[in-house]
């Protein structure tokens, strides 16, 4: 399991940190961000000055350029807004699987970690909730960097060792959260396909945007075993003996047929799908999601 | 079906094997803790019943492979295994050639050695492409020219050609099994053993035994009979020394025994008898010998030298040469040394125990005794351990009370290297001493001393020897009347001799040499060592009897005497193929010697050096596969020579063939061929066979076995592709 320190790979936090986190869509927010608001009348940034024009509000005069050329300009501010971003962690027990190194939890763990990061660094919000059957360690809302290490910390605390129940969780968080924003899943997804989707469906509904970081691990994806293998299921789903190897292309064919049925059903739900493989380096995967994202939001 | 090596059906026992490795792979087995098991499970719900119906399949493959070629190794043969494979594949085939000496009887043309080599070719010329043949020589003894079936088929044909006859006589027994134990080394479809003989009944003696072997499932047997039926034959069967002491100068008698083992009487038949390979010196002639009985003639050589000599008889040559001569060797004496050993203080007296002993034992008067060639040396019981005992030929122990331990010990010895014991007891002999000492510890007596019967001084109260009936050779000479007789003599008082086993090594057999007339022994004999003891029942003066004085006495210490010779001279004397194991002088040992005889063909001889063997100085040779006079020449300065002859068995000489009634039980189990140079024995053979032959399955099931072995492997390698 990643310790607290290590959930922040610098290499990613780095290439994350040039291209920047850009909303997709404009979220309401209360802070001034990078985000543009709908709403006037409030700006704390900057955004260029224009020459005073006789009924223009006097407080916003620059008296320091009139002190220095003698002319009025006025400040004009282009008010920004900051968006929540929930992180939601798969914490069951499937989620602890791993034919290397790293577990799929662990990895999970590091992207969650490397997009709140990001996420605090621009002054948006974030909130975090790890679950299995529902919602076990959840980190309310905060826009304050410096609790990135209290987010971490509770990455770093859960144990996985429960069943999934992702559609519940979606559903439950979509009634929760009255505000738009982006709802980052991070999972196996290894439950009910339909279900699954339903639960997105229900949180696209409520105007957010909704991101799938779909974990998987490289032999899930490879089923690379030879000869006679007793395979111990995690999550109660019992042992099994067999020739991996004769019914290689079979399983693959199930596996894939899972991974094109959650792809098709995000890209229906305009939900971003994105496929992790455990083996790619963390950097890799959320700075080509990030630069896929920017060339497609601008 | 029959299996030619139905042990290895028990390699069916390894259809285990696939499934001790399937559960040796389920200790093998791999874990995996696994996440997406959804997809597996669905994946085996989808491909298991598959999965199990190829492993079941391949699992059967697997076992029918086994199966198969535990089958192909125990070889199923369908059909007469005998006929199986004939003229389809090789045979492997025993030669038994029969070099019996029979077989050397010529009609003038050819011996029935000569066309049982013939027939023997004929026999590897037919064997079918691919054989292999072993070639047995056989007459009392297998001799395997070629041990082991060869493929080389010239290599036999080149044994049978230089297969050479023997001397020996005839057992079909022997070859047979041989022959059996050989092919059951050598298994295969088709086996066959040709025995080439020329039937003659005398080799059949185990008829029963051998024609059970002849009816073996698995084994062809063919019989093929050479040579025509011979209705006229003389032997020698025996020639002996006729019971004297061979003294040089003296007229020698040997006795010819010739039989006529033809199928009518044989009139005139002359008899012959020369001395060392010279000339005839007697002839005499049988007047009549009767079909299948045999007369005897009594010949008379002179030996001029002391030492080893040769007498050869011989009669007219005629179709069997082998057995129309016989020799004996003999050794001639000037200087046979006898040793007196005296119980009785009154040495020289007629009271004392060896007067008339010497008297007997030299019957010449004083004068002339130093040229006579018997000596004897009179001595006391207590000079028996100073004296070298192998100076002499014979030691004589005369109412001897006693003698001393190391006395016994050096007796013991002289027995072992060929000596002679005669024992008298009488009124000194301590009965107890004896029993003891030369029966019980050493064994040398072939009798205990009982009871003491008779009083001598109740002359009128006597018991004599058995007045007819004798059939020991010391004794045998008084069944002629003419010869006299032995139940003259009055015993007063003797030992009663009661017959012992040897319960010894060296003990022979105790055997009664003559009894008195009521059946109780006087006088017993056994061999011990290489030596003969002789034990008398009463006194060899007048203390007890009165055969001392009787004209009997002479000759029956003569043969007596000689009987001891004979035991040395045994030695001499030997069946054909046994070894031949001489006794020499100590001094000799470590001397070279040469050996000629007539196996010798170069004329160079054997090289045979002499050693100790059981302590004893020995000459050893081995070679002995000819019959006739052979010669060792010793090399010592001058040089010795020792000869000694090789008879053959003269039950040989029986020409009789096997019966119509044991031919036609022959038949019933085996192939009998009537052999003659028109013979073409591949075409008997062929008849014999028709057309009905097995078949060895083993090549079939070998490519069963690949077959299934190739599907195997396809199966295995498209089951095992992934699904």
């Amino acid at each position: 399991m990643a310790s607290e320190h290590q959930l922040l790979d610098p290499v990613a936090i780095h290439k994350a940190e040039l291209l920047g986190l850009q909303a997709r869509q404009i979220v309401e927010g209360y802070m001034v961000g990078e985000h543009k608001s709908p709403y006037r009348g409030f700006a704390i940034e900057f955004s260029q000055h224009r020459e005073y024009v006789p009924g223009d509000d006097t407080r916003h005069l620059d008296w320091k350029v009139l002190g220095r050329s003698d002319r009025y300009y006025i400040k004009q501010y282009e008010q920004e807004t900051n968006y929540v971003a929930h992180l939601l962690v798969d914490g069951s027990e499937s989620m602890r699987y791993a034919s290397g190194r790293i577990t799929k939890f662990d990895y999970a763990k590091t992207i969650a970690a490397c997009l709140a990061y990001l996420i605090l660094l621009q002054r948006d919000a974030v909130t975090l909730g790890v679950f299995d059957t529902a919602t076990r360690n959840y980190f309310p809302r905060t826009d304050s960097l410096a609790s990135i290490h209290s987010l971490m910390a509770l990455l770093s605390s859960f144990v996985p060792d429960q069943k999934t129940r992702i559609a519940d969780v979606l559903h439950e968080m979509a009634s929760q959260v009255k505000r738009k924003g982006i709802f980052i899943l991070i999972s196996d997804c290894f439950d009910d396909v339909d279900e699954v989707l339903q639960g997105i469906q229900h949180l696209r509904f409520s105007g957010s945007e909704v991101i799938l970081f779909h974990v998987m691990d490289p032999a899930e994806l490879t089923f690379p075993f030879k000869g006679s293998v007793q395979f111990r299921g995690l999550e109660g789903t019992g042992n099994l003996i067999t020739r991996p190897a004769e019914l290689r292309r079979s399983y693959l064919r199930e596996v894939h047929g899972f991974i094109d049925r959650l792809r098709t059903g995000c890209e229906t739900n305009g939900c971003n799908y994105v496929q992790v493989n455990t083996a790619q380096p963390w950097h890799e995967v959320l700075s080509g999601y990030l630069a896929t994202r920017q060339h497609r939001y601008g | 079906m029959t299996f030619l090596n139905p042990l290895l059906l028990f390699g069916m026992a390894a259809i285990a094997a696939p499934i001790i490795i399937h559960m040796f792979m389920n200790r093998r087995i791999k874990r995996v803790v696994w996440a997406a098991m959804r997809f597996l499970q669905a994946s085996v719900q989808k491909n298991q019943k598959r999965m199990e119906i190829e492993d079941l399949l391949l699992l059967a493959l697997r076992c029918l492979i086994l199966v198969l070629l535990a089958l192909a190794l125990a070889r199923p043969v369908i059909g007469r295994v005998a006929d199986a494979g004939a003229g389809k594949g090789g045979e492997t085939a025993v030669i038994a050639l029969d070099n019996s000496y029979s077989m050397g009887q010529s009609d003038s043309s050819a011996s029935r050695f000569d066309q049982a080599r013939k027939a023997a070719e004929q026999v590897i010329d037919s064997l079918p492409s691919g054989s292999s043949v072993a070639v047995l020589l056989f007459s009392d003894v297998v001799r395997a020219s070629i041990a082991e079936p060869t493929y080389d088929l010239n290599l036999a044909r080149k044994v049978v050609r230089d297969a050479a006859l023997s001397d020996r006589s005839t057992d079909v027994q022997a070859v047979m099994r041989q022959a059996m134990e050989t092919l059951g080394r050598h298994a295969s479809a088709s086996q066959g053993i040709y025995l080439i003989t020329d039937g003659q009944a005398a080799g059949w003696k185990k008829f029963n035994d051998i024609t059970g072997m002849l009816r073996s499932p698995t084994v062809k047997s063919r019989l093929i009979l050479v040579g025509d039926d011979e209705s006229h034959n003389l032997g020698i069967k025996d020639l002996r020394q006729a019971g004297t002491v061979v003294a040089v100068g003296d007229n020698i008698p040997f006795d010819v025994e010739v039989g006529n083992f033809g199928a009518g009487e044989a009139k005139d038949v002359p008899v012959r008898i020369a001395v060392d390979g010279d000339p005839p010196c007697d002839e005499g002639v049988i007047p009549s010998i009767p079909a299948g009985g045999s007369k005897h003639l009594t010949l008379f050589t002179k030996f001029r030298t002391p030492g080893y000599h040769t007498a050869t008889a011989q009669i007219n040559p005629d179709h069997l040469t082998a057995d129309d001569r016989r020799t004996i060797a003999v050794r001639a004496t000037d200087d046979l040394r006898i040793l007196l050993v005296d119980g009785d203080s009154k040495s020289g007296s007629p009271e004392s125990a060896t007067f008339f002993l010497r008297n007997a034992l030299v019957p010449v008067p004083a004068p002339e005794r130093e040229q006579y060639a018997v000596k004897t040396k009179i001595i006391a019981p207590e000079e028996m351990g100073t004296t070298k005992l192998d100076e002499y030929e014979a030691v004589v122990l005369a109412d001897v009370p006693s003698v001393s331990a190391s006395a016994l010990e050096a007796l013991a010895a002289y027995l072992n290297r060929g000596g002679g014991l005669i024992v008298f007891p009488g009124p000194k002999t301590n009965a107890g001493f004896y029993n003891e000492n030369l029966g019980k510890k050493f064994g040398f007596l072939p009798a205990t001393l009982g009871a003491v019967r008779g009083d001598p001084d109740q002359t009128e109260k006597f018991f004599s020897f058995q007045g007819q009936g004798y059939t020991h050779p010391i004794v045998s000479l008084w069944n002629d009347p003419g010869a006299g007789t032995l139940a003259g003599a009055h015993f007063y008082r003797s030992f009663d001799l009661k017959p012992v086993a040897g319960h010894t090594a060296q003990a022979g057999e105790a055997q009664v040499v003559l009894k008195f007339g009521d059946g109780s022994p006087a006088m017993m004999e056994r061999t011990w060592g290489r030596g003969r003891v002789i034990l008398f029942a009463s006194s060899a003066n007048t203390a007890w009897n009165d055969l001392a004085v009787r004209p009997a006495f002479l000759p029956l210490i003569d043969r007596t005497l000689w009987a001891i010779l004979d035991r040395q001279d045994a030695r001499l004397n030997i069946s054909v193929g046994f070894p031949f194991e001489f006794v020499c002088d100590p001094d000799w040992v470590n001397k070279d010697a040469i050996l000629t005889g007539p196996g010798d063909k170069s004329g160079a001889g054997s090289l045979r050096r002499i050693g100790m063997q059981d302590g004893v100085p020995m000459l050893h040779f081995e070679e002995t596969e000819k019959a006739g006079a052979y010669e060792a020449r010793i090399k010592t300065d001058p040089p010795q020579v020792v000869k000694f002859a090789v008879q053959s068995n003269a039950a040989e000489s029986n020409l009789e063939a096997l019966s119509p009634t044991q031919l036609e039980a022959v038949a019933a189990t085996a192939q009998v061929i009537h052999w003659t140079p028109d013979t073409h024995l591949e075409d008997q053979f062929t008849k014999q066979h028709g057309g009905a032959a097995g078949a060895d399955l083993w090549i079939i099931l070998t490519v069963l076995v690949i077959a299934a072995a190739c599907v195997e492997l396809v199966l295995a390698g498209l089951f095992s592709a992934t699904k």
